[in-house]
């Protein structure tokens, strides 16, 4: 039971993650790097076939 | 082909001809055979160029638009993962997991085939908006079957968009008489979240169809309807994939 | 400074002749003009905002400086600078800048009053879409200033309003109200700008003129097309965290927020299992985006302007596409690099270290095709051309630091330090700025009808360069000496870390006297745009003065009539001669000399 303030807070209950949620958090990052890569590149395809 | 849609002479000469009804509403993007005086569309800037110019951007506009949205939920996707999985640790140093599932109204599965009906009746309207017969039925004059045609299916759309949007409320309220309340569980917080955010991009569709119809009804260009009945069908179906998309992540994500 | 009427509108159509009802032809005109949906009037508005913004984000800046070099200084007619009257400067001073100037000025600016002509079309694809934007953008701008005047003050969380301490108003003054209206005013701005990307992204797709393939579009057309890409992603992502915040705020969830917590000596308990690390993670995949949108439009023009001012073509034009390209989808995913001490997972960091340190590739390869471009060309050193080359010094200089930031070992010690605001504000406030006076420079005969003085113009950028460089140089070393950032007072700490901080006293001194100077630096731009208000338009004939290439220089692309033939580009931009006295423009169908064919 831990009882912080400001970044020590944020570090410390970071540190404690358990691996699920450490997991999570990483399918979490692979979903919004990959949607907003696979959109960007969508885009670019989309100016490119447009004449 | 070209020469047996080119207008006939007294309506080329008409003026305040905004694409409307006076030239052949079919794209052919021959320009006709007229040169010189602006019949050629081919001598229009873009974006002046005839219906098919104007649907296809505003399609583009639609697709970048729904790229946003799309971002929008899969953060809110992202969340829902994390949240899930999150938990804290107790004085006795047990994690505990708070999230409980919420048990979603079966209201919803009626709700769901609501909303994919009205996704095929939104489709057939929006090709009736391009069959080629009507609208030359509707260029020589005898009437305007395709904005007849379109109206009655849009119309049907828009009674079962109505009704989602109803069925949505109901399985609101029933929540809420079990006391499952936003604040209720961490669950709870991403069932009211998703099934609200898409109300109210259901409720723009419904406003776009209720335009839609408005346009069928009152505007003389042919293209005007068409783009704004292809860009409302084309939302509503894109909402209703997000929506199927959704409800399996509620119904079997939790 | 003649705003262009509404092409097809006839000024004063059936106004009586009498001269004496001048306010009331104002009144009636002046709606026409507020509420227009022409693009260049819409440019305007959004510069206008931006003026407001970065004078107001300036005053800001200038008030911490002196608070910061000498903490007793009693800000006139108001008294001593507290703490948080400090961090409300902060977050004011970075939410203005970063959203209203940096995002507004560079892409919805000078996009709207540039990108049509540049394309070679009359309209944009949704004008009441962009006049929305504006309008919002407006309404965004003018609840974020009411923030000042709330009980409580403006917001004190920083520019990124990092939760718990946003979540609560317990967190201290400003919290509260003004945190509500900070989060109202950006997701406004975040709608705002994703319609007005919409409308360019659209535009851009759909409506070149004949003959612009993708690879003649200037460099300039491949910054804002990459930069509204980048809008549309990141904005909708942050509208998804703001909501999430207000609903932490308002509606008893714990997105954000961990299940016990003490904020200002107050328990919190069982608020939530959340954790503040996720507002990091999808503020900052707005966060670094946005920094490519600030800065990719002025990345464009730079090129544009070396070559031209050179009278040499864009060293290795094709590349340079890609790399604009390349920047923009680096930028999705390597938000990373924001959260190195907030307790990422080690692996998460290294991944996100490897993806940061590969922008330095297309970057070097664009500071490369600039040297290159007017490597041993003999330059014309015109005003723009200056600041183009000011913007590639600046940009070295500060990305120079990006792969130093980029390793997690080194960003434990300095991300909290000064380092990293000389970091930030050479590579994104400065090299943005540069960028933002360029675009000014070089477009004002097509914008104001006028050409700025040169000599006011150089004054202009050499006392600028001087004074930035003077400014946010001697931060790395303050924050190589460890002076953390965010904080009020230096003064007054007890402990070893007092002798530490007391040795960058004098440093502080000379850069809030720095900044002082940059700031009296504006004057001679603000007294040239002044000077060019009174003197008489240029001579239409003299409608190119700089011998650009590209569209917008095309006669009257700026103010076509509907009747004109519409336009035609028959080549790439940066067609010259050796002897640069010749060139062929985009629009016109004689090549002067020959080259190698397109």
């Amino acid at each position: 039971m831990t009882i912080l303030q400001g970044c020590a807070q944020c570090l410390d209950s970071t540190r404690a993650t358990p691996p699920t949620v450490q997991a999570a958090y990483r399918h979490a990052i692979i979903l919004l790097a990959s949607a907003g890569a696979t959109l960007f590149i969508a885009g670019t395809l989309l100016l490119r076939r447009q004449r | 082909m070209p020469s047996t849609i080119t207008p006939p002479e007294i309506d080329r000469h008409r003026i305040s001809d905004g694409n409307n009804g006076h030239r052949p509403p079919t794209d052919k993007r021959t320009g006709g055979n007229g040169e010189g005086d602006g019949d050629n569309w081919n001598n229009r800037p873009r974006g002046h160029r005839g219906p098919h110019e104007r649907i296809s951007q505003a399609r583009i506009g639609l697709f970048f638009a729904l790229g946003g949205d799309l971002m929008f939920f899969v953060a809110l996707i992202s969340v829902f993962f994390v949240t899930k999985a999150s938990g804290h640790f107790d004085a006795y140093d047990h994690f505990i997991n708070s999230w409980l599932p919420t048990a979603i109204p079966s209201i919803l599965w009626l709700n769901t085939i609501a909303l994919l009906l009205s996704s095929v009746t939104a489709e057939i309207a929006r090709r009736a908006m391009f069959r080629e017969v009507d609208a030359m039925d509707e260029w020589f004059g005898l009437g305007r079957p395709v904005s007849y045609r379109a109206a009655i299916w849009l119309s049907a759309t828009l009674a079962l968009g109505l009704l989602f949007l109803a069925g949505q409320w109901v399985a609101w309220d029933q929540l809420a008489a079990q006391h499952v309340f936003f604040r209720s569980n961490p669950s709870s917080h991403f069932f009211y979240l998703i099934t609200i955010t898409h109300a109210v991009h259901l409720f723009l569709g419904i406003v776009g169809l209720i335009v839609a119809l408005a346009a069928l009804k009152f505007s003389r260009s042919l293209a005007t309807r068409q783009v704004w009945v292809d860009t409302t069908v084309w939302y509503w179906h894109v909402m209703g994939a997000l929506w199927i998309f959704l409800f399996l992540l509620l119904e079997f994500g939790q | 400074m003649s705003i262009p009427t509404t092409p097809g509108t006839p000024p004063n159509q059936g106004a009586p002749s009498s001269r004496g009802f001048i306010a009331l032809r104002w009144a009636r005109r002046a709606p026409r003009a507020i509420f227009s949906t022409d693009h260049r009037i819409i440019g305007f508005g959004y510069l206008v905002i931006s003026l407001i913004a970065v004078i107001l984000g300036s005053l800001l800046s200038l008030v911490m400086r002196m608070h910061l070099a000498w903490p007793s200084w009693q800000l006139p007619l108001h008294g001593p600078i507290l703490p948080e009257e400090y961090l409300a400067l902060v977050t004011m001073h970075g939410t203005l800048m970063l959203f209203f100037v940096l995002t507004v000025a560079p892409q919805s600016g000078f996009g709207n009053l540039i990108l049509p002509a540049q394309l070679g079309t009359r309209h944009m694809a949704f004008p009441r879409l962009n006049a929305l934007g504006l309008y919002l953008t407006a309404l965004a701008l003018i609840i974020l200033v009411a923030a000042f005047f709330v009980p409580g003050g403006a917001p004190i969380g920083g520019w990124t309003a990092y939760p718990p301490l946003s979540s609560t108003p317990l967190a201290g003054p400003g919290e509260g109200l003004g945190m509500d209206l900070w989060l109202a005013s950006i997701a406004l701005f975040a709608v705002a700008t994703t319609l007005s990307s919409i409308n360019m992204l659209t535009t851009i797709t759909k409506l070149r003129c004949e003959g612009l393939t993708w690879e003649r579009l200037p460099l300039t057309v491949w910054g804002w097309f990459t930069a509204a890409i980048l809008s549309i992603i990141a904005f909708s992502v942050l509208l998804a965290a703001i909501l999430l915040l207000f609903c932490d705020r308002h509606l008893h969830s714990g997105f954000f927020l961990p299940a016990q917590d003490l904020i200002s000596g107050v328990l919190l308990q069982h608020r939530g299992d959340g954790s503040p690390l996720l507002w990091l993670h999808l503020f900052w995949f707005f966060g670094h985006p946005e920094v490519y949108i600030a800065i990719l439009p002025g990345m464009g023009l730079t090129s544009m302007v070396i070559a031209n001012f050179s009278r040499r073509r864009v060293f290795a034009y094709r590349l340079m596409i890609a790399t604009t390209l390349l920047i923009g989808f680096l930028g999705i995913i390597v938000w990373g690099h924001h959260m190195f001490v907030a307790g990422l997972n080690p692996f998460a960091g290294t991944a996100f270290s490897i993806s940061t340190i590969a922008i330095a590739i297309p970057a070097a390869a664009k500071v490369f095709s600039w040297l290159a471009t007017t490597w041993g060309s003999r330059p014309r050193l015109t005003t723009p051309m200056l600041f183009a080359l000011g913007f590639v010094s600046l940009f070295i200089t500060g990305g120079l630091t990006g792969p130093i930031l980029a390793q997690p070992i080194l960003d434990e010690y300095l991300h909290n330090t000064f380092f990293v605001v000389a970091h930030f504000h050479l590579i994104m406030a400065m090299a943005g700025v540069f960028g933002l006076f360029c675009a000014t420079y070089y477009w004002a005969p097509l914008l104001f009808h006028r050409t700025l003085s040169e000599p006011l113009g150089k004054l202009h950028f050499w006392t600028t360069l001087l004074g930035a460089y003077s400014t946010f140089l001697p931060m790395h070393f303050t924050g190589l000496a460890a002076e953390p950032r965010h904080y009020s007072q230096l003064t007054g700490i007890a402990g070893p870390s007092a002798t530490l901080l007391q040795s960058t006293l004098p440093l502080q001194r000379h850069i809030t006297a720095s900044a002082i100077f940059l700031l009296c630096a504006q004057l001679p731009f603000f007294l040239n745009l002044l000077l060019a208000w009174r003197r008489p338009a240029n001579d239409p004939a003299d409608a190119n003065p700089w011998h650009a290439t590209t569209m917008e220089w095309a006669p009257n692309a700026l103010n076509p009539h509907p009747n004109d033939e519409p336009s035609i580009v028959y080549r790439g931009p940066s067609h010259y001669t050796d002897s640069g006295k010749e060139f062929s423009p985009q629009w016109s169908p004689v090549n002067t000399f020959n080259t190698e064919a397109e």
